[in-house]
Parts: structure tokens; C-alpha cells; sequence
């Protein structure tokens, strides 16, 4: 079992590891900077015809990270506090309200993490989707209700994250028909009501 | 001070509390002190120091020093709030807050933040603003709340009315000053100390832990009378994490409160109070700064612990639970 660190430790040369999360570097020093177990991580050793200067046995640089242990003895996964929404992260949201330039949600789940606190984030009308972008009406896309998976493009402004769900894998995931029953994907932009067979239109998810 | 609005939402006790008299025995003549412990003046008193024991925040942290009693709650890093007025931070906001609890002092306080809480609320702010990575934090928020359970601290009316009767009769009273700084500078040392580790065990990434340490220089009451305060060099006695009682024939002259980054050997919080001479250059100030700093690389190493402790108990109670998992797959799968 690895020792723990504490933030302000020196853990190496800055130039024997490449740093990992949970470390920074100062005075040419790779620093911890949470309290938690080092881990080293030696990339497998890449082709090793790559050998470019006269040392020919060149050891991959190994990545130096602190992680943070976490009590998650169950399966149920405790929402991460200190998780925040970064530029091209995934996020799932749930769609809450609507109009003719913009969709608003709220985003409960970061790269499949759920977070401690719902972030705001808006779907622009020009975000919906990647191709025919000005036939896009929001009305058409999304509902509130409506969870989606989408991508961070921006960390906007004071108080939303920009999101898009221009891509194949990307848009609604799951949405609830006018009438409240269940829908199932049939198309790219059309979902169908499980009980009364009603079409409905979404930007929809590709299915894995 | 200005006099405190009276508070009309609550259904407040009397403001001074209610204890019964206590009448010194004729026998005994004049005030009496409060009892200095044995302990040598290099030496810090024992801390102790835990986190994680409020489950619904993100980190805490509690700490005992003596008779000082804090706990530390941090929130964060969330959302900022749709009101606020501040366009976009590309790093996160720390907000710090100190409150005393109306019992922890000797005279009951309000319920609304006084001016000696938003002060220590806004050191404690200096001391930790630097150590933080807040721009892995963006468009977020950091709440440290404190609440002090217990101090040596009497509250502004006492501390007051002490400076005051201090003016009128220099030399009787003069070991009561500087009585409210060195008290509120162990409550904001501890503070330091335990906002360290609640951030630590909110896993927030920093750059070092801060820790607090606090002295004071005392010098030799007889020597006060006849001369200056600043000729009284030659007897001086530092204290570290001075008690509020000061040694027995000394009358303090200044405190130093600093918040201290080992690891790098930065000072990120400096507060001095009282009368360091300036006859030596700085030697004066170096010297009770030395011995601030010397405070607060004792309290680093409970800090270091207390830090480690939670985390270290995760490490252990997964590690023996992995094992008794697997049993019981195994008992499933032969039943």
C-alpha cells in the first residue's frame, strides 16, 4: 500500500514524470496538490522503433497523479462535489425550459459523474444539430423533460454553460410523449410513443 | 463600536449573560490573575485536529486548542448564484465566513456578524486565497463557513471597556492590553489551521497547506515603569500560541498572527499588532515573525496528520472490504 500525501509535498523531477491530475508543478518539482495515494502510470511501452536519438533503451515517461480515495463501498456512486463541467466534456442534462433561440437545461452528470450541484447550461438554436442549421426550431428539438446528451463548447457566460448537441451520438436520450408515456427512438429526428403509437419530433441520439 | 442595533426577529436572552455573582474572601487582596500553565514559551499547546465529521458539506473540519473550540465547514466548488453580479470569473470565488457563536465568548454576542467577525473573515480569506488552485475551479464557488464553538475571547464590549480603563491608568492596567488581539489571533490561527484541512479533505486541489502560528513578545514589568517601551529589549520573553493570561511579571508588547505555507516558505497572511521598536531596523519584527513562523510549522505536523487521518481510514476500511466482498460472491455462487 502506497504512503499518503498531503498538498505541498514533493513527489520528483518535473522532467522524470509527465503530471497527472492532483499535482502541479513548482521550482522544477512535481508537487501534490490534494491529500491521496500516488499513482504512477507507465504508458505501454509504444512502438519501440521510435528510438529518435542515440539512447536506444528510452523508458516511456511515466504520468505522476494523486487520487483521492473515495468511500464507494456500494454501487451506488456518490454524487463528486469538486466535479465541474469542462469545454468538450459530456454532459446529460434535463431540459427545463424552452423558446425560439435557445433551450435551457440543467446538467446533473459530467462525463458520466454525477455532480454535486445542477449547473445551468443553454442549447443555442444554431447548436442543435451539424447540418441545416438555420431549418433548426428548437420546438422541434427538445421539450422540457427531456434528458439529452450533450457537449460543453463553452463555459459561456456568468451563469450558463454552451452546449451542442451537434452530432450522431448526441441529443435527446430519453423524452416522455405529450400525453406522458415513454417514448422510443425511430429515426434520427422522430420518436414514437410506446402506448399510444403517437410520432413525435426530437434531435435524437443515436442509440449505442 | 456604535452601539448594536437591538435584534427584534429572535427571542434574544440578555446580552450579558446571567451568571451569579462570585465574591473574592477578604482574605484575599487585590485582583487576581489568571493562572499561567507550566509550559515552556516555545512550545505550541496540543491541538486536536479531525475532518470530515459533517457529512452534508463538501469538507470540515474540527479543532481544539485549549479552550478554543471551531468547526469548519467548506461548500463547493457550486454554481454561482443567478444574481450575482459578477460577469464571469474564470477562476473560483472564495468566500469566507467567521462567526462566533452567541456563548462562545464570556459576554453573549449577537447573532448578527460583528466588526471583529468580518475582520477575522477577511484575514482568513488573505491566508487561504493564495493557496488555493482556483483556476481549476472556473465559474465556481468556494464557501469556508467557521463557527466558533469556544475562545478565550470576551467579546468587543469587554475588550473595550479593558482599553478604555487601559487609557485612563497606563501603567495599573497595562497587562490587559493587547488582551484582545492575542486572543483573536490564536482563534484566527486556529482557523488557518483547520481551514487547511477541511479544504484538504474537500478534496480541493492547493498548492500547500497554510497553517497558523501566533507569538507575542513580552518584557519584564518592573522594567516598563521607569523607561520606554522600547528600551526593554534586553528581558525579552516570546511567547508561542500565547495563552490570554500573560507570564507572570511580563506585560506584552506585541502579536504576531501569520498564516504560513511551509512547503514553500511563504507567509500568505501577516498581522501584526502592538508596539515593535524600530530603533534595531526590523530586527524586532523579524525576530516575532521567526517565532509566528516557528508556531506555525509546530501546528503544520498536526496538520499533515489530520489531513491524512480521513483519507487514510477510507484506504483502509476499502482495502478490508474488498476481500469480504469476494466471500460473499463466493458464498451466492455455491448457494
Amino acid at each position: 500500500m502506497s504512503s499518503l500525501v498531503v498538498p505541498g509535498q514533493p513527489l520528483g523531477s518535473a522532467s522524470a514524470y509527465i503530471p497527472g491530475p492532483g499535482v502541479h508543478i513548482f521550482n522544477g518539482q512535481i508537487i501534490a496538490s490534494l491529500v491521496g495515494q500516488v499513482v504512477t502510470t507507465t504508458p505501454p511501452s509504444s512502438s519501440s522503433s521510435s528510438s529518435t536519438n542515440t539512447t536506444t533503451t528510452t523508458t516511456p515517461t511515466p504520468t505522476i497523479s494523486v487520487q483521492k480515495p473515495i468511500l464507494s463501498t456500494t454501487a451506488t456512486e456518490e454524487p463528486n462535489a469538486t466535479l465541474l463541467p469542462e469545454v468538450s466534456s459530456t454532459v446529460l442534462c434535463r431540459i427545463t425550459r424552452i423558446n425560439t433561440r435557445q433551450a435551457t437545461a440543467s446538467i446533473f452528470s459530467v462525463n458520466d459523474h454525477i455532480c454535486g450541484d445542477e449547473f445551468q447550461g443553454v442549447i443555442r438554436v444554431q447548436d442543435v444539430r451539424l447540418t441545416e442549421v438555420d431549418k433548426v426550431k428548437i420546438f422541434n428539438s427538445f421539450r422540457p423533460g427531456d434528458i439529452v446528451r450533450a457537449r460543453v463548447i463553452s463555459l459561456g457566460d456568468q451563469s450558463n454553460y454552451y452546449l451542442s448537441t451537434a452530432g450522431n451520438e448526441l441529443g435527446v436520450i430519453m423524452a416522455d410523449s405529450e400525453m406522458g408515456d415513454q417514448m422510443y427512438p425511430i429515426n434520427w429526428r422522430e420518436m414514437k410513443s410506446t402506448r399510444t403509437g403517437v410520432v413525435e419530433e426530437r434531435k435524437v441520439a443515436k442509440p449505442f | 463600536m456604535a452601539a448594536k442595533a437591538p435584534d427584534r426577529r429572535r427571542n434574544n436572552p440578555p446580552s450579558h449573560g446571567t451568571t451569579p455573582p462570585v465574591f473574592l474572601s477578604s482574605a484575599s487582596s487585590g485582583a487576581v490573575k489568571p493562572k499561567q500553565s507550566s509550559r515552556p514559551p516555545n512550545e505550541i499547546r496540543k491541538i486536536f485536529l479531525r475532518t470530515g465529521l459533517i457529512s452534508s458539506v463538501t469538507g470540515s473540519s474540527f479543532l481544539e486548542i485549549a479552550p478554543l473550540k471551531l468547526s469548519i465547514s467548506v461548500l463547493g466548488p457550486r454554481p454561482l448564484p443567478r444574481t450575482s453580479s459578477t460577469p464571469f470569473a474564470a477562476q473560483a470565488i472564495l468566500t469566507t465566513e467567521v462567526k462566533f457563536a452567541p456563548f462562545a465568548s464570556t459576554v453573549r454576542r449577537g447573532y448578527v456578524r460583528d466588526s471583529s467577525e468580518r475582520d477575522l473573515g477577511s484575514r482568513l480569506y488573505q491566508a487561504l486565497v493564495g493557496a488555493i488552485r482556483r483556476e481549476l475551479y472556473p465559474k465556481s464557488r468556494i464557501e469556508v463557513v467557521v463557527t466558533i464553538l469556544d475562545s478565550e475571547d470576551e467579546g468587543d464590549d469587554v475588550n473595550t471597556v479593558y482599553m478604555e480603563e487601559g487609557k485612563t491608568t497606563v501603567e495599573t492596567k497595562f497587562w490587559d492590553a493587547g488582551r484582545s488581539e492575542r486572543a483573536l489571533g490564536v482563534v484566527l490561527a486556529g482557523c488557518i489551521t483547520a481551514a487547511s484541512a477541511a479544504l484538504a479533505d474537500a478534496g480541493i486541489e492547493m498548492f500547500d497547506l497554510v497553517s497558523g502560528g501566533v507569538a507575542t513578545s513580552f518584557v519584564d514589568e518592573v522594567g516598563l515603569k521607569g523607561k520606554g517601551v522600547g528600551d526593554a529589549v534586553s528581558n525579552k520573553l516570546y511567547v508561542r500560541d500565547p495563552a490570554i493570561a500573560p507570564p507572570e511579571g511580563k506585560v506584552p508588547l506585541a502579536t504576531c498572527v501569520l498564516g504560513y505555507m511551509a512547503a514553500r516558505d511563504e507567509i500568505s497572511e501577516l498581522w501584526i499588532s502592538g508596539k515593535v521598536g524600530t530603533k534595531n531596523g526590523t530586527a524586532e519584527m523579524d525576530e516575532l515573525v521567526d517565532e509566528a513562523i516557528a508556531a506555525a510549522r509546530s501546528a503544520r505536523g498536526v496538520l499533515n496528520e489530520a489531513a491524512k487521518e480521513r483519507v487514510q481510514f477510507i484506504v483502509d476500511k476499502t482495502g478490508t472490504t474488498e476481500p469480504l466482498k469476494e466471500e460473499s460472491t463466493d458464498v451466492q455462487m455455491t448457494g
